[in-house]
């Protein structure tokens, strides 16, 4: 058994994870306007 | 299949049994077989979490979609990164404190045996009847690239997966995964690689994503808000959003992946691996489709992609309707190439009006040649029998078949197999956690010696692996396969994460309400699956979630107060 009991507050990744779906998001919005803008 | 390829598909499948058999040492009790003991790294579990839900569904019907519709696709997974931000938050601390072994124990401890009773039941249902659609969709490819029967097919893909499952247990499930997910992204990129290194001279990567693009095939976006449309926006962000939470929340296929972790920060990080590499890994696969619909504009495709179809109609007595549908697809084909040259000449070289008349132009070429391959698949649905036909599911594997290099094509049979197995080994895995720990420990044999509950639990893994083969063979008769597995899901996730929702939001909530309300959520999906067939299958699971809730809530009231203290 080599559980450990540690709970660490994540709330910068979960900040972090959301912020890079925005950008994802905003990323595929652009490139789908750029490659389909003839 | 070059014998190099043969080679390459038995000697990775063989080393991956091999592996996994020979974790079997680990194991001496329940926790390490179903749990290796809570001690695995956040990275591996991670991984394991993406293999699972990446199967050979992913690599061969996502692939096809990509060549038919572009990235659209991508718009089901848009609320997962919020899902996992959720779960890490509410679930995964709530199940890892409990110490459960599967998500249903703690429906007990909160509500009733009834209410883990019923949910476990619906996972073991669900599960079981999807597991075997993910070993159909390999099955069906090899059957017709090989030449194989579908029946030997499955017991090709199933057998190994069932001998490393039952003998290495998590350990050997989790392991394989992080192999499979490593394979699995390389013969992706390979494939990029390869489609670019096929476009003809004078076409490049910039000018091949225009031509994608030109066609509506790197909209990733749909804004409107129809309940009809399965993949839209708003679908992929609600809907998407309370599938996700299901399936990695209340699904024990994935529950269990994450229990395996060190502890509940190694949990929410392996979860949380989903939410930042799902969309880009997704996006790499639809893109593969894509690239592989630009390489078909300029180099002549099949009519069909389903040789086994296309032998049959060209020799049959409906040979001559097939050859004229043909003859007009390859005019067609010539059409769309020399738009699609114009275009790109225009792009470089013409005014705004030119370059859009060009853009026009392509767009009704491919108009042309999508109507004549609409034509051919009438013409399957109507000789054949086959109301359901779809020929999605073939393009790619076609593809690797008959234009990528040796080496390449037994690395991507691989990946095709291996990803069936790995999918169908967490599945089985966690099948057999939830019947010997929800019923068989729970209702028939509650105190027994660590060995036997072992023993039991393999006998409970192989025994779904023969009924997922079985099943398998019917399944592989049915439709797009993707949609069939979400299809099969829809109908219990929403109300499953409803009564999770219960469980954890409403203190008043009691067995009684939360019983009443799975009944009432699942009878309402099925009412709106039913009487109205034209509402996406991804709102079933808002519609089953958010009944479930009102619906517990107000038993919950009517009903004696039999609350359980929760453990969690």
């Amino acid at each position: 058994m080599t559980e450990t009991n540690d709970d660490e507050p994540m709330t910068g990744t979960y900040a972090k994870v959301l912020a890079l779906e925005v950008l994802v998001l905003l990323a595929l919005w652009a490139a789908g306007r750029y490659f389909g803008t003839a | 299949m070059h014998p190099i390829d043969w080679a390459i598909v038995a000697g990775y499948i063989a080393w991956l049994v091999w592996d996994g058999v020979k974790r079997a040492r680990l194991d001496h009790t329940t926790e390490g077989y179903f749990l290796a003991n809570r001690s695995l790294p956040w990275w591996a579990v991670g991984l394991s979490v993406m293999a699972t839900q990446l199967s050979a569904i992913t690599l061969v019907g996502t692939t096809g979609q990509g060549y038919s519709d572009g990235v659209r696709f991508l718009q089901f997974y848009y609320g997962l990164p919020l899902a996992m931000v959720i779960l890490s938050l509410t679930l995964v601390p709530f199940f890892y404190r409990a110490r459960v072994y599967t998500a249903y124990e703690y429906l007990e401890r909160r509500f009733d045996a009834k209410t883990r009773a019923l949910t476990s039941l619906l996972f073991l249902f669900s599960r079981g009847l999807s597991c075997s659609v993910i070993v159909a969709a390999p099955a069906v490819v090899l059957s017709v690239i090989l030449g194989w029967n579908v029946t030997l097919t499955a017991l090709a893909i199933c057998v190994p997966a069932v001998v490393y499952t039952m003998l290495g247990g998590v350990q050997a499930v989790t392991w394989t995964d992080v192999k499979v997910m490593g394979l699995t992204v390389f013969v992706l990129v390979a494939a990029v690689a390869v489609l670019i290194a096929g476009l003809p001279d004078g076409v490049g990567v910039g000018s091949a994503l225009h031509v994608a693009g030109a066609t509506g095939r790197l909209d990733a976006f749909d804004f409107s808000f129809r309940l009809d449309e399965t993949y839209t926006f708003w679908s992929g962000l609600l809907g998407g959003l309370f599938l996700m939470l299901s399936y990695f929340g209340c699904d024990q296929s994935q529950v269990q992946r994450y229990l395996t972790a060190r502890s509940v920060t190694e949990a929410r990080s392996s979860l949380l691996m989903s939410a930042y590499w799902k969309i880009p890994l997704q996006a790499l696969v639809l893109v593969v489709g894509v690239f592989t619909f630009v390489f078909y504009v300029f180099h002549a495709p099949p009519l069909l992609f389903n040789p086994v179809e296309e032998a049959r109609l060209r020799k049959g007595e409906h040979a001559g309707e097939y050859l004229a549908l043909e003859r007009e697809y390859q005019a067609a084909h010539e059409t769309r190439r020399q738009a699609a040259r114009e275009f790109l000449r225009a792009r470089a070289e013409g005014t705004a009006a030119v370059r859009s008349q060009a853009a026009e132009g392509l767009r009704r070429s491919e108009a042309a040649v999508k109507a004549t391959r609409a034509g051919a698949i009438a013409l399957v649905k109507r000789t054949a029998g086959q109301e359901k036909y779809t020929d999605v599911n073939y393009i790619f594997p076609t593809f690797i078949t008959t234009v990528m290099p040796i080496g390449l094509v037994g690395l991507w049979i691989v990946a095709i197999i291996t990803a069936a197995m790995d999918s169908i080994a967490a599945e089985l895995n966690s099948l057999a956690t939830a019947t010997v720990i929800d019923f068989y420990k729970r209702h028939y044999r509650p105190s027994a010696e660590e060995t036997h509950y072992l023993t039991v639990s393999k006998v409970a893994t192989g025994v779904w692996g023969v009924f997922a083969c079985w099943v398998a063979v019917y399944a592989s008769t049915l439709g797009s396969l993707i949609e069939v597995v979400n299809r099969f899901g829809s109908f219990f996730y929403g109300s499953i994460l409803g009564v999770f929702a219960l469980a954890i939001l409403a203190r008043r909530a009691n067995g009684t309400g939360a019983f009443v309300g799975l009944i009432a959520g699942m009878s309402v999906v099925a009412a709106v699956a039913f009487g109205r067939p034209e509402i996406s299958f991804l709102w079933h699971n808002v519609i089953g979630a958010v009944t479930v809730f009102l619906v517990g809530l107000i038993f919950s009231r009517l009903s004696p107060a039999t609350q359980r203290p929760s453990s969690a």
